[in-house]
């Protein structure tokens, strides 16, 4: 009998509950689509963050001048990404210019923030140039120059906001046997997950104990405060949104019960104690809040894919999480439960006599 | 011995809205014996219903003894009532106050839910009596008003309380569904129930044994029918 009551008084009021359904139903829907972001945010953003280029570097030290090219298999083995990097003063048509040897390769995954006008790579016999020395040398893509007295096509125009705006960039292998240097870079920069750089520098460190390994504390640190900021404004945003959905409900349910008040009289006259009576009023919230949360859940997991390919680009789309259905239905019927304590406070207040009279 | 139902100087007041506390009763005392049937008679205004609502526990007298089969209903807390009211008392309203979303047999097993168990042929049996047998899937949008106070009824007698209170049972009804209330109601009183039915129609507090005036809540007269 109770849940034949609680049934059809679902059915009965579906109209009159629509809105506390759909209210709901939005909460589970935000509360999957945090679920599924708040899980994924980190590594979506530590994605994102490697854009932003080398969170460690391996520099010589005890007055070397360069690091053993092994250190980049020895990065790749504890899964950073790495690049070597040699730089050497030279001449270009004459002019004396900073020389930058690069593993264009390997470097891609290290300096995609790097606005480049024509091509990223060049081969031999081509270079790239950054901003501010092809301003003063005046080259532009397919300019052709003299670097260390042989003829190179420029490929393409380097900003980075750093110093390979003043170089002129060459393949690494090209570089090194100009100068005659041979398995040596004069850096190594490699970029590895945030949450465990002190443990990857250590380890980088333990394997080339003749090298440097610094940690970029700037990129570290930032990359953590933002992660972390993101997450908080998350969470705030979605509390507040939660707690809104609750008053909302909270005046539904409100509403109910007092439209309900002849019916709560009548049931305390054959015999019903308030208990019993909150009991069903408790379960029809939570039976709406269970048939909420399972319609919030599925459009939160449409929302959520469509936001992560919105703010992160469809190749690394925020992963839709199936495991958040659990604490997804809890916190709707959380949510619920709490809604409706206010209002079940009135079945002991209404007197079954005065609403039996029409009072 | 002691009688079924018992009043002592009860009296019930009710906060006023400015000219102090409004006197809806006013030292009644009055003894029902079992199975008897008693009608509480009187004007608007004149304290019938607060009555009905003492002795159906729904409501506690401010003063004076109210004592049903021996209970002293002063002395029950208030789940105690509760259960009181499930075990002793059927209750039958001049409108009708069925829940709207349960179908006529609902309706009478959520008495007996409230009561013990549902049972769902002792319910049908129960319409059956009222002559609804034909008419437990419908709810009670779907049924005329003398129906739904048929399907009142076949709830207030389901659980087979000791004491039946009926406040203007045939007040919203015509006067063939009123025949067929009072008819059931006879049928109850054959079946030896207590009965206790306040109305201000002559013709209803007729079938009484007893009638018992109330007029600006004091007892005026008792008839007894010989």
């Amino acid at each position: 009998m109770f849940w034949r009551y609680i049934a059809s008084a679902l059915r009965f009021r579906r109209r009159r509950l629509l809105v506390a359904f759909c209210a709901l139903a939005v909460a589970a829907t935000l509360a999957t689509v945090l679920f599924s972001v708040y899980s994924d945010i980190e590594r979506k953003m530590r994605h994102e963050f490697r854009g932003y280029g080398a969170n460690l570097i391996v520099a010589p030290a005890d007055g070397a001048t360069t690091v053993p090219l092994e250190g980049v298999a020895e990065a790749e083995r504890l899964g950073l990404v790495s690049a070597p990097f040699l730089y050497t003063p030279g001449r270009v048509n004459g002019e004396n210019v900073v020389l930058a040897g690069v593993d264009f390769q390997r470097s891609g995954p290290l300096t995609s923030y790097w606005r480049v006008a024509g091509e990223r790579i060049a081969d031999d016999g081509e270079c790239l140039a950054g901003v501010r020395a092809a301003a003063h040398l005046r080259l532009e893509p397919g300019s052709r120059v003299e670097v260390e007295g042989s003829p190179c096509v420029v490929r393409g125009i380097v900003t980075s906001g750093g110093p390979e705006d003043s170089q002129i960039l060459l393949p690494l292998r090209r570089l090194a046997e100009s100068r005659g240097i041979q398995g040596a870079a004069s850096v190594i920069q490699a970029r590895g997950d945030g949450q465990r750089l002190e443990e990857l520098r250590d380890d980088l460190a333990r394997a080339l104990p003749e090298t440097e390994v610094r940690l970029l504390r700037a990129v570290a640190e930032t990359e953590a405060a933002v992660a972390l900021k993101v997450k908080r404004t998350l969470f705030l945003l979605a509390a507040l949104i939660l707690g809104i959905t609750v008053l909302c409900v909270a005046n539904n349910f409100t509403a109910l019960v007092l439209e309900r008040k002849r019916e709560i009289g009548l049931l305390k006259a054959i015999g019903a104690g308030e208990r019993r009576i909150a009991a069903l009023f408790v379960c029809e919230a939570l039976m709406l809040a269970l048939a909420s949360a399972l319609a919030g859940y599925g459009v939160g997991l449409g929302a959520a894919w469509w936001i992560g390919r919105s703010v992160f680009g469809p190749v690394g789309a925020v992963g839709v999480d199936f495991q958040a259905l659990f604490p997804v239905a809890l916190t709707t019927l959380a949510m619920a439960a709490i809604a409706t304590s206010l209002p079940l406070a009135r079945i002991w207040k209404i007197e079954a006599a005065a609403v039996l009279r029409g009072e | 011995m002691s009688h079924f139902l018992e009043l002592e100087d009860v009296t019930k007041k009710y906060p006023g809205t400015g000219a102090g506390p409004v006197m809806a009763l006013d030292r009644i005392g009055f003894t029902i014996e079992r199975g008897e049937w008693v009608a509480i008679m009187g004007p608007s205004g004149s304290g019938k219903t607060t009555l009905l609502n003492l002795l159906g526990c729904l409501d506690q007298a401010t003063s004076g003894k109210v004592r049903i089969a021996g209970v002293d209903t002063a002395t029950l807390s208030r789940s105690e009532l509760a259960r009181f009211r499930a075990e002793t008392v059927g209750f039958i309203f001049q409108q009708f106050h069925l829940i709207p979303h349960l179908t006529a047999i609902e309706n009478v097993m959520l008495a007996q839910y409230f009561h013990s168990t549902t049972d769902q042929m002792e319910a049908v049996k129960a319409l059956n009596q009222v002559g609804l047998g034909d008419r437990e899937r419908h709810l009670p949008g779907q049924l005329s008003g003398g129906e739904q106070q048929r399907v009142a009824i076949a709830r207030a007698l389901v659980n087979d309380p000791k004491l039946i209170l009926a406040d203007e049972p045939t007040g919203n009804l015509d006067e063939a569904n009123a025949g067929i209330v009072l008819g059931l109601l006879q049928q109850l009183h054959a079946d030896g129930r207590t009965i206790l039915v306040v109305t201000h129609d002559e013709h209803a507090g007729s079938h009484a044994k007893r009638r018992i005036f109330l007029e600006h809540g004091r007892l005026a007269k008792t008839l007894t029918r010989v």
